[in-house]
């Protein structure tokens, strides 16, 4: 018997396929990281086959690498080292909606969309739901530090989770937060020492395989409208939200991102081919704001006002051609398909502090001079505090899928030189990682501690 | 150079724009009346190699030269029910679908097909239906009328309808007659349009079938037809001077404009089922017809029409009834669940209509096509 067939032979609750005809589509996520080749998938439809399959893996030395929805950016499901894709997918149930906590907890392969349809009725909600939300998964979300909506009230996905089930290595399963107690359940997630639900939390599958993730639940609000602000320039933009920021006016403000002039200007010009282009602005904020309509129409005077002070001023044509039909007509699918409608794209995730706006979008600049090959964009996602930013490099995967990949590393160095920091690290950004050698040190005496034989998603954080 | 895999080669910018993003695999999403996409993967087999993702990574490394276990991936693009939705929830506008078909035509070149399969296309060939009924009883449902009407209509059954569930073309012609036209057919003359073959990957037969059909009913000035994946075949001969109505279209007008007058026979359902066609998606003309004509008879419907851009197929289609009969049972299982065991079910498509009556096993829902469920309750004037 050979190691692989070892680990997956005879498997409970779990589909197992090692026909290369099925593995095919298990090499890779939306990334421009390369794929890898796996011997086998596992598909398991209850806890207890990731448990056994985590205690052969582990016995038999065979790398496992663990994936949800599959859309990620970062390669973290991308399977180089071969052994076992565990696919998630089919841990899907919807495990306890608690409304007196408000907390739901789910399996990990919960499809975002079939969560939000089941908690409507309830009049909930969770604060964050990526923009691939229909197919991307819970589980997926939580592993790989999904960005998605919300992040302006909520801050990120990683701060909306109570806590986490978790199988080990070796089979041991663990509960974070409240939940690590007998019989306490998920209610709150700094107790009992450090933060380890943080731990797996971005942890693209390096330290455990999460099997259970507890969400805050949040009241659907009630009136929901999008508002465009235009600014002169990126530094009149990053000023104003860094005010919207420290003044703490994100109560209501579900999602808010920021658009570079060369965005603003295809999108305008599409619409409105006779625009004046040097009428437009340089750097467009989007704002959706929701909640109760009252609280919602006093924050948003406050920060019209604000907006006027940075010499800034409302933009309705970019709401309409753009911003709202983001948000409100093809919510989560359109924002997908900016990305991807033209062709392939790398996308490099990355956080930086809000007053480095102008930097980050100078890093975009020099890639279009230095690196002419490509097409670039970026846009910007406003945080609680700070912001996300993407950067997108549009790419022929016929011809210049290896180009692609080096250009993404080159323009990765290129944001922390600029005081950028990785975000959604999977793979993309290994390299980076392992330069913060303290940081990489320890994550690597904690990757040796819990996973001793090295097996969970090797090269995924550099580990 | 000239590539091994030519059906392949003419979607080579689907196959390397696909980014990955896994819609065509699974989605909900409760605004866009989405919840799953793709029955196969649903009632089948979970796995993504029998997805429309899986279709385009095959079909890539296909491509690019690599060597695939054929009969595997034959069992795998021959259980696809052709429903369309992976195309539909794309969200950068690729055709799955029709790389799945391409698939189908590059193995059935290469003449590896599962058994059923072979069965079908013999099938075709020796009877002209995928129903296995002789091609010289396509007709027998046809009974003599006489008519003092004027304006001509040439009927064309399909599939279905002529030899699956003939009341319903018997029941069409009867309705048609009381809306006062002289229907005409083209007697032993009839045939497929080719919509089958087309669906098992063979475009180049489909398509002499849909021409050999058109060159038969040129002189006709209005054709009707009922089969939905008819509609389909018509569609893609894209002739301007040949534009036939679907039944549902045909029937809708007769009685809004008051060429035909139903009178209740029996106690209405106060609600209808409709039971959409996937085929219908691209021409939602005879769904909306259906639910146009039931609301004003004073029949409420469900589901909304909002909800044609996505359904999951019955399993009816693409060969789904005779690869894969249990998958395609459950498929239809799915569907009338959706109903309701109380529910009338009204299908716009004749071959959805026999595949959920061959499927269904108990009690359950009564399936009606347009036609018969008219008939039977409603009375009309006949020859008016």
């Amino acid at each position: 018997m050979t190691k692989i067939a070892d680990v997956v032979t005879g498997l409970a609750n779990a589909l197992v396929t090692e026909a290369p005809i099925d593995l095919l589509t298990y090499q890779r996520d939306c990334s421009v990281i390369r794929p890898g080749h796996a011997q086998a998938m596992v598909r398991p439809t209850r806890r207890d086959a990731v448990v056994t399959l985590m205690q052969r893996a582990e016995a038999a030395r065979v790398p496992v690498y663990v994936r949800g929805g599959g859309t990620m950016y970062a390669g973290g499901v991308n399977p180089q080292a071969g052994g076992v894709v565990l696919d998630l997918s089919g841990l899907d149930r919807i495990l306890e909606i608690d409304l007196a906590r408000a907390v739901v907890v789910v399996e990990p392969g919960v499809r975002f969309g079939a969560l939000a349809k089941a908690l409507r009725p309830h009049g909930m909600t969770i604060g964050i739901i990526p923009v691939t939300g229909p197919t991307a998964t819970i589980g997926g979300a939580a592993s790989a530090h999904a960005l998605g909506t919300g992040s302006a009230r909520h801050q990120s996905f990683a701060d909306e989770v109570v806590g986490l089930e978790v199988v080990l290595t070796g089979g041991r399963v663990i509960r974070t937060g409240s939940a690590a107690a007998p019989d306490a359940g998920f209610f709150h997630r700094y107790c009992i020492g450090p933060d380890l639900t943080g731990l797996f939390l971005g942890g693209d599958a390096t330290f455990g395989v999460i099997t259970a993730v507890a969400l805050w639940l949040h009241p659907l609000p009630a009136f929901r409208e999008t508002v465009c602000y235009g600014f002169p320039s990126p530094v009149a933009a990053s000023a104003f939200i860094t005010d919207l920021q420290t003044r703490e006016l994100t109560r209501n403000i579900w999602y808010g991102s920021g658009y570079e002039a060369p965005s603003i200007k295809a999108r305008v010009l599409t619409a409105y081919p006779a625009t004046d282009p040097t009428s437009l602005p340089q750097f467009c904020v989007g704002l959706d704001y929701g909640g109760d309509e009252h609280s919602v129409r006093h924050d948003q005077e406050t920060i019209d006002s604000l907006c006027r002070e940075h010499a800034g001023a409302l933009a309705p044509v970019f709401n309409e051609v753009y911003f709202r039909r983001l948000r409100n007509e093809d919510l989560y699918w359109y924002g997908f398909a900016g990305y991807f409608a033209r062709s392939r794209c790398a996308i490099l995730m990355t956080s930086l502090p809000t007053t480095r706006l102008s930097a980050f979008l100078g890093v975009i600049d020099q890639q279009r001079q230095t690196q002419a090959g490509f097409t670039w964009g970026g846009a910007v996602v406003i945080c609680k505090r700070g912001l996300h930013g993407g950067i997108m490099a549009f790419y022929d995967e016929a011809t210049q899928w290896a180009a692609a990949e080096a250009a993404a590393d080159t323009a990765a160095d290129a944001l922390i030189a600029a005081g950028c920091v990785p975000y959604k690290s999977g793979k993309i950004w290994a390299r980076q990682v392992q330069s913060f050698s303290a940081y990489h040190e320890i994550l690597n005496q904690l990757k040796t501690c819990l996973d001793p034989q090295g097996i969970l998603s090797p090269g995924n954080l550099g580990l | 150079m000239t590539s091994k895999v030519p059906l392949l080669a003419a979607f080579a910018k689907d196959l390397y724009h696909c980014s990955d993003c896994n819609y065509c695999v699974d989605a909900v999403w409760a605004e866009r009346g989405i919840d799953h996409v793709c029955p196969t993967l649903q009632h089948h087999s979970p796995l993504m190699s029998f997805s429309g993702r899986g279709y385009l990574a095959a079909a890539r490394a296909w491509f690019e030269g690599q060597e695939l276990d054929l009969d595997a991936l034959s069992e795998r693009v021959f259980t696809c029910t052709t429903c369309g939705n992976c195309e539909q929830i794309c969200p950068i506008g690729l055709h799955p679908t029709a790389v799945g078909r391409a698939l189908r035509g590059e193995l059935q070149q290469r003449n590896v097909m599962p058994q059923p399969v072979r069965d079908l296309l013999r099938g075709m060939r020796e009877d002209g239906n995928p129903n296995g009924v002789a091609r010289s009883d396509r007709m027998a449902w046809q009974q003599a009328r006489t008519s003092a009407a004027a304006e001509h209509v040439l009927y064309l059954p399909g599939c279905a309808a002529a030899t699956a569930i003939p009341a319903e073309a018997q029941a069409a012609v009867e309705l048609m007659a009381a809306a006062g036209y002289v229907v005409q057919t083209l007697e032993n003359d009839d045939t497929c349009c080719g919509a089958p073959l087309f669906e098992l990957g063979d475009e180049t037969s489909a398509t002499s079938l849909i021409e050999a059909l058109a060159e038969k009913v040129r002189a006709a000035s209005t054709v009707v037809i009922s089969g939905l994946e008819c509609a389909r075949s018509w569609q893609r001969l894209n002739d301007a001077n040949l534009q036939p109505v679907t039944f549902n279209e045909l029937i809708m007008t007769a009685l809004l404009t008051q060429r035909l007058h139903l009178n209740p026979r029996a106690t209405l359902p106060p609600r209808v089922f409709v039971l959409d066609s996937c085929q219908s998606r691209t021409a939602l003309a005879p769904g909306r017809a259906l639910r146009q004509l039931l609301t004003a008879l004073g029949i409420a419907t469900k589901p909304s029409v909002d909800a044609a851009r996505f359904i999951v197929c019955c399993g009816a289609a693409g060969g789904m009834p005779q690869v894969e009969p249990v998958a395609a049972d459950r498929m239809a299982d799915a569907r009338l669940l959706d109903a309701g065991a109380d529910a009338v079910v009204v299908g716009a498509d004749p071959r959805c209509v026999a595949h959920l009556r061959r499927a269904q096993r108990d009690a359950g829902p009564r399936v009606f096509g347009l036609a018969e469920f008219l008939n039977t309750y409603f009375t009309h004037d006949q020859n008016r």
